[in-house]
């Protein structure tokens, strides 16, 4: 208790809460646009940290974290442009109602939804950290492997048809392939390319998917549509949407669950929770057709996961000193740089600074809602810009984020072409969802299956023997069968 | 639709020594490839006659303009490292904005010597501000030409 | 911020009328591009990251840290090896740098970089699941001969240079291993941590954590002298093994760089690595601050890397 109370007067000082507004500030902004990531955001600010006392350093890394999750979600909703990854599933419904001019309500729930998110899994990181760092535990090889089957089976329910969502998600899974393979170190497809070595990097896979393929196919759209001025467009009332967010508290609570479990869970592949919740939320509703279609409840799951996340890959980190993902990567370097080791010791040698992080990121999250507040009505305004002008600004930002990645310039042609596999995919049906689900999921899935069964010496009974691994493989194979019905049931009602 | 069964079976072809997770996916590609074939034939016996072969002139500039974006970008990748970053994306600016203007018959802001200067100015404001924003704001090196730090 | 973006813009500026002949006696005269090839949040770029601020106090000069990872390092290096040898691109060689060669991945070699320093000096440390109950290093070599067993040994990443050691730890010991190769040194740890293998080789600051929990036991650490972080840990060569190889962070230029601009960086170097600043990230990443400088370090890096290179070979069929 008196460490809370040491914590309380170590956050609540002028110059701490300036550095965790300025640091979520720059993570809204630098999270919103494409190609450049929480884990960039981070190392930016990093040098700056280090002439600060530890909790004003890291509280301002964790604004920038929460910012950049959040920030991801305004472009995904008005432009159709994940800026993370973790916003992928969020443009499924935040973008279709935007088009359907109710930008200002998709962003209003998204506000909302990613508050109650973070706020949600702070809580958690505060109370349970230890015991849900105890089960991430015991994730080894046959349980990562039996995670990635049950988020593949999600691209049966993301995608409209189900052989071309299976089409879609298979060409993701070739194509993560391309690269030095995990485990024995052999290239692949990479054609004595530096570049792909690793391979395929996500982001220009990502924004070329999403953001070329949309303005290819906006271009397309333009001469058809044009007569409508935009700078005219109406918009509706842009404000956050509390109401309409708890309504939906079932899907608000469970893929707040999700996404905290699925953050704490080490190289689970993070962005999936948006999806696995995404899912849960399309399973649990009466009405399963509309989701894809501009339906609030697609966005708050998506949401609320994807800010959940945040507090969820602190407890790894935290209690075990184990960063799950490259954004937490970079804030441990920080951390350690600030003198701080994280793990087990902290809590016990040095408790008022880790619960002056834990306030930390409160507080973050305040500031995360306060400025997506006040900047909503900046934001929607983006939609006012005249579209031909939008466009080309959109191919520029898309293009320097990419090359920002790594400046190496192959990314921007692999952008190119995934623009235009994407621009395809959406044509004919396919959607680009399951490439991307595929692409994160194949190495994980791939590598833990190898992996599985050189631990195993060969024995494939692994994945059934151990009961986390068989109740995901079991649970994926009900919700694939469950999903055929629901399908199937909904094509005959509508006959 | 071409375009899916050209790439499965490129990458396919080049095989290195394989390794089973990657003939699994190959298998299922052309597995589903056919089972797809199939439901897009079925598809198109369904729809035959019904919006095929409309070539007009309208349906031809949205694929002509499709082509000159991506060209265009293209192009932009080309001379991002040679000409730095300024001049390339003022230039990109500048021609996928034309390219819009030019192709859409009935816009009125035309194409006056003014409508060009606004619009040479507006492609040099942005992509100053983009390249400010990115190379002194989040430490982003972007390649330049070297004259004049731009 | 506001005055390093002025700075920034001013060295820019100034960069696009510099004159080669003048430069190199008043070295540095514009910002420095450190290239890390690897993500930020490595443990090459936490390295890099703090050693920025005291290096751009002695040389008086912004040193803009750019991240190019991919490859694991092969872009990185060969763009950093493409540069002018004028000094204002260095990056960070480390055990990898020969490892990459080693896996016939890369067309460069060691040799095309002039090495300007070693900083940080941090050994392999075998670890194993304190749920095995082995105490010592004896008890593991014993328990294996003796059963004929193979131990199921994580390391961080296909072809990186704890993989490399890996093997060649099981060969100077006369055991067998099972290498299973993770995608980070993070998830390796996990993963032994949680009891999935036995045991990890990596270096100390992926383990600390876990050795300070008691879930893993240090067993060996292949270092010279103890290290700082595992000082319980017994070296290699205390075990009576003749074996010693270190992880090793430095800093390296393309060669051809003038010995005023390598003469800069050295008194830099030496500067930083007694800033508190600096030792204190030291300490919490598990390094040992041991520089080295000129021919010394042309001799370290002569004989680690041909080590490296004849074991990553190994790997390649």
């Amino acid at each position: 208790m008196a460490d809370y109370l040491d914590a309380f007067g170590l956050v609540f000082q002028g110059y701490v809460l300036l550095a965790i507004a300025g640091g979520t500030l720059l993570g809204l902004i630098m999270g919103a646009l494409p190609g450049l990531t929480a884990a960039m955001a981070i190392a930016l600010l990093l040098p700056l940290t280090f002439g600060m006392p530890p909790v004003m350093g890291i509280g301002m890394l964790l604004g920038t974290l929460c910012g950049a999750i959040a920030g991801g979600s305004v472009s995904a909703t008005l432009l159709n442009i994940p800026g993370t990854p973790s916003s992928v599933a969020t443009t499924l419904d935040a973008f279709p109602m935007a088009r359907k001019g109710q930008a200002g309500r998709a962003l209003g729930i998204a506000i909302v939804a990613s508050f109650l998110g973070g706020i949600f899994s702070a809580v958690v990181l505060c109370v349970l950290a230890p015991p849900i760092a105890e089960f991430a535990l015991r994730f080894g090889a046959p349980e990562y492997f039996a995670l990635s089957i049950f988020g593949l089976v999600i691209i049966a329910s993301v995608a409209k048809s189900l052989i071309k969502g299976l089409v879609a998600g298979l060409i993701g899974l070739l194509l993560a392939t391309v690269g030095t393979d995990p485990i024995a170190g052999v290239t692949r497809f990479t054609y004595g390319n530096y570049s792909l070595l690793t391979g395929i990097n996500l982001l220009p896979a990502l924004i070329g998917l999403f953001a070329v393929s949309q303005v290819l196919a906006d271009v397309v759209d333009y001469f058809k549509t044009e007569k409508a001025d935009t700078s005219k467009t109406k918009l509706d009332k842009a404000a956050p949407r509390w109401l309409e967010v708890i309504r939906s508290w079932k899907v608000l609570f469970s893929s707040s669950v999700i996404g905290t479990i699925v953050g704490a869970i080490p190289g689970a592949g993070g962005s999936i929770a948006s999806f696995l919740s995404y899912d849960q939320a399309k399973k649990m509703s009466k009405t399963p057709e509309k989701f894809g279609t501009g339906h609030p409840e697609g966005i708050v799951a998506s949401e609320s996961s994807n800010n959940s996340l945040v507090g969820g890959s602190l407890i790894p980190m935290l209690t075990l000193g184990v960063p799950g993902e490259a954004a937490t990567a970079v804030l441990m370097g920080g951390l350690m740089i600030q003198g701080i080791r994280p793990g087990p010791m902290l809590f016990a040698e040095q408790g008022a600074i880790i619960y002056g992080i834990f306030i930390a990121f409160f507080v973050a999250n305040i500031f995360m809602l306060m400025f997506q507040w006040f900047g909503i009505r900046l934001f929607v305004k983006v939609l006012q810009i005249p579209r031909k002008l939008l466009m080309a600004m959109i191919l520029v930002f898309c293009v320097i984020g990419v090359y920002a990645v790594d400046s190496d310039i192959f990314n921007v042609y692999l952008m190119l072409g995934f623009g235009v596999l994407g621009y395809f995919l959406n044509k004919y049906g396919f959607g680009t969802a399951p490439v991307i689900l595929g692409l994160i999921l194949g190495p994980i899935a791939e590598s833990n299956l190898r992996r599985a069964l050189l631990q195993s010496g060969g024995d494939w009974s692994v994945f059934v023997m151990r009961p986390i691994s068989l109740t995901f493989l079991a649970v994926a194979l009900i919700f694939l069968v469950f999903t055929y019905w629901q399908n199937t049931r909904h094509k005959t009602l509508l006959t | 639709m071409e375009s899916f069964s050209i790439r499965g079976s490129a990458a396919g072809g080049s095989l290195p020594p394989a390794f089973f997770p990657k003939a699994i996916c190959t298998l299922l590609l052309v597995l589903l490839s056919v089972s797809l074939l199939k439901l897009i034939y079925a598809t198109a016996k369904h729809n035959e006659g019904c919006q095929e072969a409309s070539f007009s002139r309208g349906s031809v500039i949205p694929v002509v303009s499709w082509l000159v974006v991506f060209l265009l970008l293209v192009l932009y990748a080309v001379v991002l490292e040679p000409l730095g970053y300024v001049v390339s994306t003022a230039l990109l600016v500048f021609s996928v904005v034309g390219t819009l203007v030019m192709l859409s018959p009935g816009d009125e802001s035309g194409i006056s010597a003014k409508g060009i200067a606004k619009l040479g100015a507006f492609s040099m404001i942005v992509s100053l501000l983009i390249f400010f924003l990115f190379s002194q704001g989040f430490g982003i090196i972007l390649p330049t030409l070297g004259v004049m730090g731009v | 911020m506001k005055k390093t973006m002025i700075a920034l813009s001013l060295a820019v500026g100034a960069a696009g009328f510099t004159l080669q002949s003048l430069a190199d006696s008043n070295y540095p005269e514009r910002n420095i591009e450190f290239i890390v090839p690897w993500n930020a949040g490595g443990g090459a770029d936490n390295v890099v990251r703090a050693l920025q601020n005291p290096v751009e106090e002695v040389l008086g000069t912004n040193i803009v840290v750019r991240n190019l990872s991919g490859g694991g390092g092969a872009v990185g290096f060969s763009r950093a090896l493409s540069a002018k040898p004028d000094g204002y691109v260095v990056t960070i060689p480390t055990n990898a740098t020969f490892t990459l060669e080693g896996l016939g991945n890369v067309d460069f070699t060691y040799t095309d970089f002039e090495y300007i320093a070693r900083v940080l000096v941090e050994p392999y440390v075998l670890a194993v699941n304190s749920g095995k109950g082995w105490e010592t290093l004896e008890d593991l070599v014993d328990h294996l001969q003796e059963n004929d067993a193979r131990l199921m040994v994580g390391a961080s990443g296909v072809g990186s240079s704890t993989h490399v050691m890996a093997v060649a730890l099981a060969e100077e010991l006369g055991v067998e291993f099972d290498v299973v190769p993770y995608d980070s040194g993070a998830n390796a740890v996990t993963a032994a941590m949680g009891g999935h293998i036995d045991a990890v080789v990596l270096n100390p600051s992926e383990v600390v954590s876990g050795i300070e929990s008691g879930r893993l036991t240090a067993l060996v650490t292949t270092g010279d002298e103890r290290s700082g972080a595992i000082s319980q840990a017994p070296t290699m060569l205390e075990e009576g093994y003749d074996f010693s190889v270190s992880q090793w962070r430095g800093v390296a230029a393309p060669k051809g760089i003038s010995q005023e601009v390598e003469d800069r960086w050295v008194e830099a170097i030496q500067s930083a690595v007694e800033s508190p600043e600096f030792q204190r990230a030291a300490e919490m990443m598990g390094s040992d601050i041991m520089p080295l400088y000129g021919d010394e370090l042309d001799e370290f890096v002569e004989r680690t890397a041909r080590l490296m290179i004849d074991e990553a070979a190994k790997l390649r069929q």
